[in-house]
C-alpha cells in the first residue's frame, strides 16, 4: 500500500564530495572490473597507514570497466603519495591512476575531471543551497506569478513523463506508475520517501519534497506548485481523466510531510 | 580543453534483479575497507557502484554499495555474519526489493555534496522541465529563467561569501565555475576577466545541453546568474550575452559579461 508500511532502515549518508580540510589527498582508479580488485588497491592504503575517506565507485563500459573516486587522509602515512600512486600503478587490472589536490578559497577540489551518470543519462548536481537559492528566487522575484509558471511547466513535465513511463514500462496501472514516480524521486534524492494511495481520490505523499525543502519556514502557505502540476498531469495523462490536484499539508508551512490529493472530476 | 579524460561515477543504475545493496556502518579506522572487501572477494562477490562517507566527525565510517552475487561461492547471509563479525563493524543492513520493476536498495540513504542535501538531476528531467517550459511560454520562460537566475545569482554571492569566505566578482566567478564542475554542471571552464568584461567559457553546460539540437542559444538561467553575481559583486547592471552554444550547434557555450551599460 505504501513505502512507509516497510519503515526503511536508515538514512545512511552517502556523500560525494565532502568540505574537507587537512592533510587529504584526492584520488581517481580505474581498473578492470575484476573481483578483488578494490581490496589490493585498499592493502596498498591500509600498508601505507593512508585512512580512506568519502568517495564513490561504479561500473562502466557494460562491467568492463570499474572506477573509484576517494579522498584519503595522509597525515599518519609510512610513505609518500608517489610511492603509493606507483604501487597502485602497478596492481595487476589497474588501468589508470590520478592524483593531487587543487585548492579554492577554503575547500579543497579534486584536480581530476568526473561525469556522474543515472540511469545511463548524464546526471548533475544541485546542492541544497542551490535548490534552495532557485525556488526562493521563484517566490522573491515572480510571486504568484513564479507559482502559476511552476504549476504549468509541471503540468507539461507530468504529461510527458507519464507518456514514456507507460511505454517503457508497458503498463497503465496508476498505483504502480505513481510507485515508479516515487522511487526514482527516491533515487535522486528530491524525496527521502513517499506513499501513494489510488481510491476515489488519489493521495500522494512526499517526505522533504525538494521543492518545498528551500521554503520551510517562509511560507504560510502550500509551495509544491511545480509538483502539484506534475501530479496533475502524470495522473490525467495515465487515467485519462480530469482531474483537480491539491496540496493539503506542506513542510513550507509546517507539516511532517507534503500531501496531494488528486480528485477526479465528473 | 576538454582534454583530459573524465572518471565516472553511475548514482544509479538499472539493476538486475539478483542485485545485493549494503550498508556497513564502523568504525572509522585504517584498514576496514581491506577487511570488508576481503569478504566479499572471498566469497567471489563483484562490487559494483557504492558511496563510502565519514560521519559524525569523522569517528564513523559508512558505505553503502551493490553487489553482484551471481558467481558466490557463499550465500548472502554468510557474507553478512562475516561482516557483522569485524571488531569495527556497528550496524549492516541488506537486500533488495522491486518496486514498479526497479532493483532498489531495501534501506533509505542521505545523498549529499559538501555539506549540503544534494539532489541529482538527470538530463532526462532536466530536458522535460526545459521543454514544458518553452512548450507552454515561449520567450516568457526565457525571461522566467533569466530572472529567477539573476536574483539566484545575488543569493549565491551573498552565500559564498558569507559560508566560504569567497569575495569579489573574479574570485566568486572562479569559485562558481570549480563548484559547477565538481557538481558535473559543466565538463570545464575557461575565464578570462579584465576590467570591462568578462569571457566565460562553459564546455557541455548543462541547461544548454539537455536542449542540443535545438537550433538557438539557451543558457537563459547562467544569462541571469552572471548579471545577478555582477549586480551583487560591484553594484552595476550587466549585459549578458551567450554569444555560442552548444544547444545552437557551437562547441561550448560563450557568454560575455559586459559590466557597463555605458
Amino acid at each position: 500500500m505504501s513505502r512507509m508500511d516497510g519503515e526503511r532502515p536508515g538514512p545512511y549518508l552517502c556523500s560525494i564530495f565532502s568540505f574537507i580540510r587537512g592533510n587529504v589527498v584526492f584520488f581517481a582508479i580505474e581498473t578492470e572490473n575484476v573481483v578483488g580488485v578494490l581490496e589490493s588497491i585498499t592493502d596498498v592504503f591500509r600498508d601505507a597507514g593512508m585512512s580512506v575517506l568519502d568517495g564513490f565507485h561504479s561500473v562502466h563500459d557494460d562491467g568492463k570497466m570499474w572506477c573509484w573516486v576517494l579522498t584519503v587522509d595522509t597525515s599518519k602515512s609510512k610513505k609518500t603519495v608517489d610511492e603509493v600512486v606507483d604501487e597502485i600503478r602497478s596492481l595487476p587490472h589497474v588501468v589508470r591512476v590520478e592524483h593531487g589536490v587543487k585548492k579554492l578559497g577554503e575547500l579543497l577540489f579534486p584536480p581530476f575531471k568526473t561525469s556522474f551518470r543515472f540511469m545511463g543519462d548524464r546526471a548533475f548536481i544541485w546542492r541544497g543551497e542551490f535548490m534552495k537559492d532557485f525556488f526562493r528566487s521563484i517566490r522573491k522575484r515572480w510571486g504568484d506569478v513564479g507559482a502559476v509558471f511552476m504549476y504549468h511547466t509541471g503540468l507539461g513535465v507530468g504529461r510527458k513523463a507519464a507518456d514514456e513511463y507507460m511505454e517503457l514500462l508497458g503498463e497503465r496501472d496508476l498505483k504502480k506508475l505513481l510507485e515508479f514516480n516515487g522511487e526514482l524521486w527516491v533515487s535522486l534524492g528530491w524525496v527521502s520517501e513517499y506513499e501513494a494511495d489510488v481510491g476515489e481520490d488519489v493521495v500522494v505523499r512526499f517526505w522533504d519534497l525538494f521543492e518545498c525543502q528551500g521554503l520551510v519556514g517562509l511560507a504560510k502557505t502550500p509551495s509544491g506548485y511545480f509538483t502539484r502540476g506534475v501530479l496533475a498531469g502524470y495522473i490525467n495523462k495515465i487515467s485519462g481523466k480530469n482531474v483537480v490536484v491539491r496540496e493539503v499539508k506542506c513542510i513550507a508551512k509546517g507539516d511532517p510531510y507534503c500531501e496531494f490529493v488528486a480528485r477526479f472530476e465528473e | 580543453m576538454l582534454k583530459r579524460k573524465s572518471f565516472p561515477c553511475t548514482l544509479f543504475e538499472k539493476y538486475p534483479r539478483n542485485t545485493v545493496f549494503f550498508a556497513v556502518e564502523t568504525e572509522n579506522a585504517t584498514g576496514i575497507m581491506t577487511k570488508i572487501s576481503s569478504i566479499l572477494t572471498d566469497a567471489g562477490m563483484s562490487i559494483l557502484n557504492g558511496f563510502h562517507t565519514l560521519r559524525e566527525g569523522g569517528r564513523k565510517w559508512c558505505w553503502v554499495f551493490a553487489v553482484d552475487p551471481s558467481s558466490s561461492r557463499k550465500t548472502v547471509e554468510e557474507v553478512v555474519e562475516s561482516i557483522r563479525g569485524l571488531d569495527e563493524v556497528l550496524e549492516v543492513s541488506y537486500g533488495s526489493e522491486v518496486v514498479a520493476g526497479m532493483t532498489m536498495p531495501p534501506f533509505s540513504i542521505d545523498l549529499r555534496m559538501i555539506e549540503s542535501r544534494a539532489f541529482v538531476l538527470d538530463e532526462h528531467s532536466i530536458r522535460l522541465f526545459l521543454k514544458s517550459l518553452w512548450d507552454r511560454w515561449g520567450s516568457a520562460g526565457a525571461v522566467f529563467l533569466y530572472h529567477t537566475g539573476r536574483w539566484a545569482g545575488k543569493t549565491m554571492v551573498k552565500a559564498w561569501s558569507r559560508r566560504f569566505g569567497v569575495t569579489g566578482f573574479e574570485n566568486i566567478l572562479s569559485f562558481t565555475v570549480t563548484m559547477y564542475k565538481l557538481s558535473g554542471l559543466i565538463k570545464d571552464y575557461e575565464l578570462k576577466v579584465d576590467a570591462e568584461e568578462a569571457i566565460v567559457r562553459l564546455y557541455e553546460y548543462y541547461e544548454c545541453y539537455c536542449l542540443r539540437g535545438s537550433g538557438k542559444p539557451s543558457g537563459y538561467l547562467m544569462k541571469g546568474i552572471l548579471a545577478g553575481m555582477v549586480e551583487e559583486c560591484m553594484g552595476v547592471e550587466a549585459m549578458v550575452v551567450e554569444c555560442m552554444c552548444i544547444a545552437a550547434g557551437d562547441p561550448y557555450c560563450e557568454f560575455r559579461v559586459k559590466f557597463s551599460l555605458d
